[in-house]
């Protein structure tokens, strides 16, 4: 059973935008404000009413709730002196857990991100997520998570979602 | 005269909110009380505490300066006769060098300005500050510079500012 709601989270992560918007940044929101150096905070973000319902049908009701957290660790000055200069930012990497509830059997996955961003005079010019060290799912679904979390298609996807921030600012 | 002058060096830096303590005028202050027409000298700006906390903390520090070129005749000329009337000076470019300081390093920067100055009834009435052409960061960087800059807020902010002055 565990293997199928696997297999199912896992079809739904690679054919689907997978995007989960619903933030609570109300900690990390006034982390940013301030003027400490390092955004060191926690991050918890979870799918919208609107993402549940597409979740829950394109899981044939069987996922029906993702939330996840992820610990910031971001140093204010790297991100600074790529956009006024450097051109590039690698940041350390961030581990993600999410919680994935289902009609059954709730279960955990882990994963790490290390973004690497890169800058020219439009913007974001390239972005790598660098995802990696999946946890909590069977080695060959960890494998084709990293795999798709770092696809082209999904690099494409963060860059112009940045771009659309940064023209928004 | 003086005052005057001083108040228009303010406006022309376009950091309208920024109280004149932290602009070095003193290189001015002979240009502006001499004969000569045109005000000739650097001035120069530098903030730490207040652009920390404007930027959260990505930028500690900004330094600028600007060789100033202005006509005082011109600007006199257009505050005299504003009377019932609106009356307008545009002022020659001014290329601002600033030098940003990050935790760990220092960047280089240039933004031109070419402010515009309306007058009535001797009251500032308008202002455009004409912020355009930034140099030393990525275009897009520029860009949002130039929107502020250019942000009719901050163009409200700097006629306020320098009508608070003219009026010391």
């Amino acid at each position: 059973m565990r293997l199928f709601l696997l297999a199912i989270f896992t079809a739904i992560l690679l054919t689907s935008k997978a995007s989960i918007a619903e933030f609570d940044a109300k900690v990390c929101g006034q982390i940013l404000r301030s003027t400490e150096n390092h955004i060191d905070c926690q991050l918890g973000f979870l799918t919208n009413p609107q993402e549940r319902e597409e979740l829950i049908k394109g899981s044939y009701g069987i996922i029906r709730h993702i939330a996840c957290t992820i610990h910031l660790n971001i140093p204010k000055n790297q991100v600074a002196n790529a956009l006024f200069g450097a051109g590039k930012v690698t940041l350390s990497p961030h581990q993600i857990d999410c919680g994935i509830q289902t009609n059954g059997d709730p279960f955990k996955i882990g994963l790490t991100l290390a973004p690497w961003i890169q800058f020219d005079n439009d913007g974001v010019s390239d972005i790598r997520l660098n995802i990696g060290n999946v946890t909590g799912v069977p080695a060959f679904i960890g494998k084709l998570i990293v795999k798709y979390g770092n696809g082209s298609e999904l690099q494409e996807d963060a860059k112009d979602a940045l771009n659309k921030f940064i023209a928004n600012l | 005269m003086r005052l005057f002058v001083v108040a228009i060096f303010m406006a022309t830096i376009f950091l309208s909110e920024i109280s004149v303590a932290e602009f070095d005028t003193k290189a001015c202050e002979q240009s502006v009380l001499s004969k000569a027409n045109l005000l000739d000298c650097q001035l120069s700006f530098s903030e730490g505490e207040k652009i920390l906390k404007k930027t959260f903390g990505f930028i500690r520090h900004i330094t600028c300066f600007t060789d100033l070129n202005i006509s005082k005749s011109n600007v006199v000329y257009a505050q005299l006769r504003s009377r019932n009337n609106n009356r307008e000076t545009l002022l020659s470019p001014h290329q601002i060098d600033c030098d940003i300081q990050t935790k760990d390093k220092h960047f280089k920067i240039d933004i031109i300005v070419e402010p515009w100055i309306q007058f009535y009834n001797r009251e500032v009435s308008a202002v455009r500050l004409n912020v355009g052409n930034v140099t030393g960061v990525f275009d897009f960087i520029g860009k949002l510079i130039v929107r502020y800059g250019n942000d009719p807020e901050l163009q409200e902010k700097a006629k306020e500012a320098l009508n608070r002055l003219l009026k010391k």
